[in-house]
């Protein structure tokens, strides 16, 4: 197989910061062409890496695969617009902000044999895939609540502003799309059937909301139990997931970290993976490296993601109570 | 009533700072980047973008939180720049200056002899070289102007994300959170208690000699106090490292830190696991007489390697910190009275890690 051409709509800082200087350091692959609403950034971005400033139909024309890095609550329509005529779509997290929107797509990727990932790097994490492994085993038993704790003081400068201005912007879809796919994906309930009901929310404004507290019930064919959310853009939380089962607990960082807690009735033990990475970018290139090269890309695969859709949206349309 | 301007507001200090001077009759002004705005949104109190300083005019007072450190490294010296031009625009002709620095000019483990004077530069972390370029670049800008150097100890409270934070979630995941036998000095200062001092010499009269303060009213409470308590709080035994660490940090010690993966002894044992040139060695081996064999092996047996998990080096500097025998010797005012006690800061802190989550609150 040649070089692939890759595209990017987007060019924000997640592009700048992120995508630009990662993405080349993948072999077989080749950012080609870029674009953007504001074409100075484009033009920069393309005049940073040697890609082209093309339009959509340029895009749609000549690109092997795209990745959509623009505000969520434009998501949907570009990936509508690119399914079916481009072989691989990548959306940045979050998918997309209703579920019929994702189970759409999901559909639609089918229906036109195109391949729909969407990119949450933090399945990668060493301590997420050993969480996930030891719940996979049957060690913590049905699970009956899970815990999520994600706060930290917000530094990130987004270019359009979308954090502060648009509903989606808020720290529900930014951080916690983050931190509920993971436990989702820990919990092995991110396919399959799932169904919440959300019994209180607590936030300081309306969206974008900055702090968020949630609980709320879920349940499916094997299991049911309670569920309890904090995020903060103020001030730093536990940062932990907790995985609650009938037999022990699992604890996880939300960072990226090589060990997980298990909790049992007398005591606790850690446990660690013989493998570790110690800067965050090992993992969002080995999640693209899935993606593009074979390996795990499954793991990123569209539908897995309509779970996780389905609970921000639940949580977001959900009055203060 | 002064008019004051605070720079790096939406920092852990800073939103405390901003917290309490919002009770006192002075007008504050922040002066912050895009996330500090809406970070300190609550306060509705003007923020401004650092481009837009202008705007404000001069100030009676400047309070300074901000230091550079995000970006690139090699830039910090030229954000340093950037920040004084910022405080002396601010500042005009009559202002004075309140700077908030660090204990860790003194070194992290406290090396460099304190003093409450001009500390010269050397080389360290970067952030300590940092941290003692923005005091000297003060320090000659406005030498007979007024200005306040306030070092702080390690700035403990609830959410405090380098100190609270980062203990309770160590001890979560059974990390290291000091060293066996070298129970160390906390040096810390409570948040409030930080930010109280800063509006006590907001309000005390200028001094036209540049003034220097050591802050950490807890400093001579030791760090097993608070572990202690964290540890029962979480349920969790502390887990301490069994590590040795020079007393004196010299370019030779480091190189050779740098250089000891590469010591004949671990050549050797790497080599032993091959095929092929394991072979050889082998060979040699035999034929060495067995007294300078075991001569051999007996000089390298006291070069076994320190005994316990292995660490990172960012590790090192923290648990060097965690036991540090030097007391970061408290220079303050008198007249300045804490506004919260030990018990009090602990407690605090105590129920900020209950409402972050560390303990759960689902029952099996």
């Amino acid at each position: 197989m040649g070089v692939q051409k890759i595209a990017i709509v987007g060019c924000g800082e997640v592009t700048r910061k992120l995508y630009v200087p990662e993405l080349q350091k993948i072999p077989g692959i080749q950012i080609s062409f870029v674009c953007d609403v504001d074409n100075t950034l484009a033009v920069q971005v393309a005049h940073d890496i040697g890609a082209k400033v093309a339009t959509q139909n340029e895009i749609l024309a000549s690109a092997d695969a795209v990745i959509i890095a623009t505000p969520p609550s434009t998501h949907y329509e570009l990936a509508k617009l690119f399914i079916g005529k481009i072989g691989s779509v990548i959306c940045e997290k979050p998918f997309v902000c209703k579920k019929e929107q994702a189970q759409e797509l999901v559909s639609l990727a089918g229906a036109q044999n195109c391949s729909l990932y969407v990119a949450h790097f933090r399945r990668c994490f060493p301590n997420v895939q050993l969480a996930r492994r030891i719940v996979q085993s049957g060690i913590i038993g049905s699970i009956t609540g899970i815990e999520m704790y994600e706060g930290g003081r917000f530094a990130w400068q987004a270019a359009s502003g979308y954090v502060t201005k648009d509903p989606y912007g808020g720290v529900l879809y930014d951080t916690g799309s983050h931190t509920i796919d993971t436990a989702l994906y820990i919990a092995c309930l991110d396919a399959g059937s799932l169904s919440i009901s959300v019994n209180g929310i607590r936030r300081d404004s309306a969206e974008p909301s900055h702090q968020l507290e949630a609980e709320f019930a879920f349940s499916t064919a094997e299991a049911n139990g309670t569920v309890f959310l904090s995020l903060s853009r103020y001030q730093v939380l536990s940062n932990l997931i907790r995985i609650v089962g009938i037999n022990a607990t699992l604890e996880v960082s939300t960072g990226l970290d090589d060990r997980v807690k298990l909790t049992g009735i007398k005591s606790s033990v850690i446990t660690s993976t013989e493998y570790t990475y110690t800067n965050l970018m090992d993992c969002f290139r080995l999640q693209y490296q899935h993606i593009f090269n074979g390996g795990e890309a499954d793991t990123f695969n569209a539908s897995r993601f309509v779970n996780l859709t389905m609970v921000l949206e639940n949580i977001f349309q959900t009055q203060e109570k | 009533m002064a008019r004051i301007a605070i720079i790096g507001a939406a920092g852990y200090v800073g939103m405390e700072l901003i917290r309490q001077l919002k009770k006192s009759r002075h007008e504050v002004i922040v002066i912050a980047r895009d996330n500090g705005i809406f970070l300190l949104k609550e306060f509705a109190i003007p923020v401004i973008h650092p481009e837009r300083a202008s705007e404000i005019g001069t100030v009676d007072i400047v309070i300074n939180l901000a230091y550079p450190n995000s970006g690139s490294i090699h830039q910090y010296s030229k954000q340093n720049k950037e920040l004084l031009s910022l405080i002396l625009k601010l500042a005009g002709t009559a202002g004075r200056i309140i700077h908030t620095s660090t204990q860790a000019v003194f070194g992290y483990g406290m090396d460099i002899p304190q003093h409450p004077g001009p500390v010269k530069q050397h080389h360290d972390y970067l952030y300590i070289q940092t941290k003692i370029e923005l005091e000297n670049m003060l320090l000659n800008a406005f030498a007979h102007r007024g200005l306040d150097i306030v070092r702080l100890g390690n700035v403990w409270g609830p959410a405090s994300p380098t100190w609270t934070a980062t203990l309770a979630s160590r001890l979560q995941f059974f990390r290291p959170v000091g060293v066996a036998g070298k129970d160390g000095y906390s040096n810390v200062t409570d948040v409030s208690n930080a930010a109280s001092y800063l509006i006590f010499l907001a309000d005390a009269s200028r001094s036209t000699e540049p003034r220097f303060h050591h802050l950490a009213e807890f400093g001579a409470v030791s760090w097993s106090w608070w572990v202690n308590r964290m540890s029962a709080s979480l349920s969790v035994q502390p887990i301490f490292q069994r590590f040795s660490k020079p007393e004196t940090t010299t370019i030779v010690s480091e190189l050779k830190s740098v250089l000891n993966p590469c010591s004949p002894l671990i050549l050797y044992r790497s080599a032993m696991s091959y095929r092929l040139v394991a072979s050889p060695l082998r060979s040699i081996i035999k034929r060495m007489p067995t007294k300078t064999f075991a001569t051999l092996k007996q000089k390298s047996a006291g070069k076994e390697h320190a005994f316990g998990m292995p660490i990172t080096s960012s590790d090192a500097v923290f648990l060097s910190i965690m036991s540090t025998n030097i007391l970061f010797k408290p220079v303050f005012d008198e007249d300045w009275v804490p506004v919260i006690g030990l018990d009090e800061s602990w407690e605090r802190a105590r129920k900020w890690m209950l409402a972050a989550g560390y303990s759960s609150k689902t029952r099996r």
